[in-house]
């Protein structure tokens, strides 16, 4: 009860200045809060999955959203390119002028003569039903946003996907360990140890999107050990995933190398799932750039930094090192050893594996600068977070605990 | 009984890192201070400056939900498209007419006053007639240095005052509103700023430019408030 009151009371703290909105977030939060705790002591709820998942995304919504920092910097017309698309102007912010210009027309290239954010469209194209949403709770919304950022409401969004990230990768921790405890405890690293909380969730970077495909893709690959067919859906997330960020790619070339191997038969059907994404973006890239990429895509530059101070940096700088802002994933190296000794999986763990080396390789060469300009901590990191974790749950379980994995009837 | 200290000490350590991220705002303020990171990235490796121990706390403004406009824009307004742009660059095909009295050259960003007063006439009526009240919008930047920290502007619309604005060094452009009351709003409609220190260059040394620079426009909107 004392530290039920003690988190209540900061929650209180932080939205002291709030909407009703607010307060009603705020109230569900310390419901489900009240929910969790009855039902840690008890270990009796009766809710089932889907009442866990909806209690774990209302208490993570709270915090997420009532963490006070916003950076609404790079991600500044994430909202109005979302609204954009929205009302069928394919990310043309013509509509925006006045705040643009009052931004001083900051990240906006124009193509064709129309004004469009410099950024990827993913994580818009993802918020497009919001958009719909606000519109209707809202009515004069698109008016302000031709005037003002909605920072409060791209923080809304964010802790939603941050909440969404929490929620599924429970059930992929739960998936492979079978452990309720196992689940919580790397949800709560993942979402309140790493650049989850100080980053992804702080406004629409790249980031959120990212991850949460990658997360997406973690559920469908462990399940495709029980029902293989399924893994040819995995191209519709790394679809997305690209189209969010473009180091993305990482994660897209060495799974669809894994599917490749491990699930050839399926492979063609995967490429051809991808490609409901892939062939409406490229499409709109020819309309739009008259190119197949955004020029974001295709940018080239030459790195004034060495590439080993940016690998280094990456992991033990004071400002970006990955090990100095979440010592946690220090357990990931062992977790990963010990997740070797599953002969059933080590395939897949060297693939998560391939990932996170991989992408730290590309981020130190080719992110621009590679300590990803004014942000916090480990940035570029934030992407390849879920698969660190995972191999640090390995070293959340009680000590004796069996290890194998449960053939998927956790998630069934 | 070690392992889980272990695991709990590091979990302590990598939450408060990010509960600075995520909770505080003087971390960011590193980014740029004492310089700019990105022009000087051996920053990046300075232990006595780390990032995650900036302080001391930072309360972030609170960016409220659905008030999109912060605040700026009062609750019964609404802007429409039907008003009238006056862009000042030059190029812009500005009718000559509008800069009355007091103004330098248009050059590529706006233009300047030049002079303790300076006056902007319109005549949107066909536009904006029979709307009532109007919202004046200016873009606009005023000549500020170290040396001449702050500039004021006298407004007065049709000989009435209609607002006092104060010009800061380091404010940049700024957009500028002011509303005018339909009691004033009689065309063609005389916007008239007064500069009572408006300054040379020259007069604060290390140029050559004897223009006495006050307020510079770079664009100017009346829209009707509904």
């Amino acid at each position: 009860m004392i530290g039920l009151a003690l988190i209540g009371g900061m929650a209180g703290f932080l939205l002291k200045r709030d909407l009703g909105l607010e307060r009603i977030l705020l109230g569900g939060g310390g419901l489900a809060l009240l929910f969790a705790q009855t039902w840690w002591r008890k270990q009796d709820w009766r809710f089932g999955k889907a009442g866990l998942s909806a209690l774990l995304f209302a208490v993570l919504l709270t915090l997420f959203y009532g963490s006070p920092v916003r950076t609404s910097f790079d991600s500044r017309w994430a909202v109005h390119t979302a609204m954009s698309f929205a009302r069928g102007h394919w990310g043309d912010l013509s509509e925006y002028m006045p705040i643009l210009e009052k931004e001083q027309l900051y990240a906006i290239e124009y193509a064709k003569s129309r004004p469009h954010t410099l950024f990827p469209i993913g994580v818009s194209l993802l918020s497009v039903p919001a958009m719909a949403v606000v519109s209707m709770v809202h009515p004069t919304f698109n008016e302000g946003l031709r005037y003002a950022i909605p920072v409060g409401f791209e923080g809304l969004l964010a802790a939603i996907y941050g909440s969404l990230i929490g929620v599924l990768f429970y059930w992929v921790v739960f998936g492979r360990f079978n452990s309720h405890y196992v689940a919580l405890a790397a949800t709560l690293v993942l979402c309140f140890c790493t650049s989850v909380w100080s980053t992804a969730t702080r406004g629409l970077w790249q980031h959120a999107p990212v991850v949460l495909m990658f997360v997406v893709a973690m559920i469908l690959l462990l399940e495709a050990r029980r029902r293989s067919s399924i893994i040819q859906y995995l191209g519709l997330p790394l679809a997305m995933s690209f189209i969010s960020r473009p180091s993305a790619a990482v994660g897209v070339a060495i799974f669809s190398l894994y599917v490749l191997i491990f699930y050839r038969r399926w492979f063609v059907r995967y490429v051809a799932w991808s490609l409901l994404l892939a062939v409406p973006w490229i499409t709109y890239n020819v309309l739009t750039y008259d190119a197949l990429f955004p020029p974001y895509y295709v940018t080239t530059y030459q790195p004034q930094w060495s590439i080993s101070d940016a690998l280094l940096g990456n992991l033990v700088s004071p400002a970006r090192g990955l090990f100095i802002y979440s010592p946690i994933l220090l357990l990931a190296l062992p977790g990963f050893l010990v997740s070797l000794r599953e002969r059933s999986d080590r395939a897949l763990h060297v693939t998560f594996a391939a990932i996170i080396v991989a992408h730290w390789l590309v981020v130190s060469r080719l992110g621009n600068p590679w300590w990803g300009g004014h942000s916090y901590g480990p940035r570029f990191m934030t992407d390849i977070l879920p698969f660190l974790v995972y191999f640090v749950a390995f070293c959340l379980r009680p000590s004796g605990r069996p290890s194998g994995w449960t053939k998927g009837n956790a998630w069934h | 009984v070690a392992l889980a200290g272990v695991v709990l000490l590091l979990a302590g350590v990598s939450f408060l890192m990010h509960a600075q991220g995520a909770l505080n705002w003087a971390p960011y303020t590193w980014n740029f201070e004492p310089v700019n990171v990105d022009g000087a990235p051996m920053r990046l490796w300075n232990w006595r400056d780390p990032q995650f121990a900036r302080g001391p706390w930072i309360t972030p403004e609170h960016k409220s939900l659905l008030n999109l406009t912060g605040g700026v824009v009062p609750a019964d307004v609404k802007l429409y498209d039907s008003g009238m742009v006056v862009r000042f660059q030059a190029g812009s095909c500005l009718d000559p007419s509008v800069l009355r009295s007091g103004w330098s050259g248009l050059e590529t960003w706006g233009v300047w006053s030049d002079g303790p007063e300076a006056q902007v006439m319109l005549d949107p009526k066909p536009a904006l007639g029979g709307t009532g009240d109007l919202l004046l919008l200016l873009r606009a930047t005023a000549f500020v240095s170290p040396r001449h920290p702050r500039q004021i502007v006298d407004v007065l619309v049709n000989d009435t005052r209609v607002a006092l604005w104060t010009f800061n060094h380091g404010d940049g452009h700024l957009e500028r509103r002011v509303r005018l009351p339909a009691a004033v709003v009689k065309f063609p409609l005389a916007v008239t700023f007064q500069l009572p220190n408006s300054v040379s260059p020259a007069q604060l040394g290390g140029s050559a430019d004897r223009r006495r620079l006050g307020i510079g426009l770079a664009t100017l909107r009346l829209v009707p408030v509904s």
